[in-house]
């Protein structure tokens, strides 16, 4: 991926899901037990899970774009290419993580 | 923990039924759906989320998913083609491969389906789904 994507949106729900889960169990045990440890954790989780399973996704595509025990990068680049003709934003990112898989590959 | 699973649970449910259908939580839950059924290979799921979602990446995703799809069909239907070619089939074995090529052809016809949708969605972003 080219840049890092945070979700504010989604540390608030996390924070607040973490909220909840808080006002619950002070309501079950009688206790302020994590006093508000779990909002900042629904709320890391939140911001960070969003962009890994995005970051997963362009993986798992770039995967299926390989033909079977394809390993040539420039083939699956050309592929790609072929296939991403009217998806811009896609095909840089993908080119990008092409590009990396080939000067790995080089290296 | 159990109280809290439930609880977890509960709200889940309650977010992925009614209230996320009405389209009223924030954009990032419904990318998570559309990855959590990308995932799956749930491409009508994936679909009916879009239009809440504002990420237009995700949209050409879904494309290209559909597209390499597609593609693997259409190699399929190829290699059923040939074979319905040679000479040496039996009756049985035809009407098999028929009954492939039927499938094959109608999957491909749900892809095609799904990828104008998508394609929809980036043209026009927001718009309602009509088929899914």
């Amino acid at each position: 991926m080219a840049k890092k994507d945070l979700s504010v949106t989604g540390a608030l729900v996390g924070g607040m899901a973490g909220w909840v889960a808080e006002v619950a169990i002070m309501e079950v045990t009688g206790h302020h037990v994590t006093t508000g440890l779990l909002e900042l954790v629904g709320a890391a989780a939140g911001m960070w899970r969003l962009d890994q399973r995005l970051a997963r996704s362009l993986n798992d595509t770039l995967e299926r774009a390989k033909t079977c025990q394809e390993h040539d990068y420039q083939e699956v680049k050309r592929r790609i290419e072929e296939l991403t003709e009217d998806l811009p934003e896609l095909r840089e990112i993908l080119g990008n993580m092409v590009d990396a898989g080939i000067s790995a590959q080089q290296a | 923990m159990l109280g809290l699973g439930l609880l977890v649970r509960l709200s889940r449910q309650v977010l992925a039924g009614p209230v996320a259908d009405a389209g009223l939580l924030p954009a990032g839950y419904y990318r998570h759906l559309i990855l959590e059924a990308l995932e799956e290979e749930d491409f009508p799921r994936a679909l009916h989320h879009l239009k809440w979602a504002k990420n237009p990446l995700l949209a050409q995703i879904i494309v290209l998913r559909l597209r390499l799809l597609a593609a693997r069909h259409r190699q399929q239907q190829a290699a059923v083609q040939d074979l319905m070619g040679r000479p040496d089939l039996t009756a049985e074995h035809r009407e098999r491969c028929q009954a492939l090529l039927a499938q094959e052809t109608r999957a491909l016809e749900f892809l095609q389906d799904y990828e104008a949708q998508a394609l929809g969605h980036l043209e026009h972003p927001g718009r309602q789904n009509s088929g899914v």
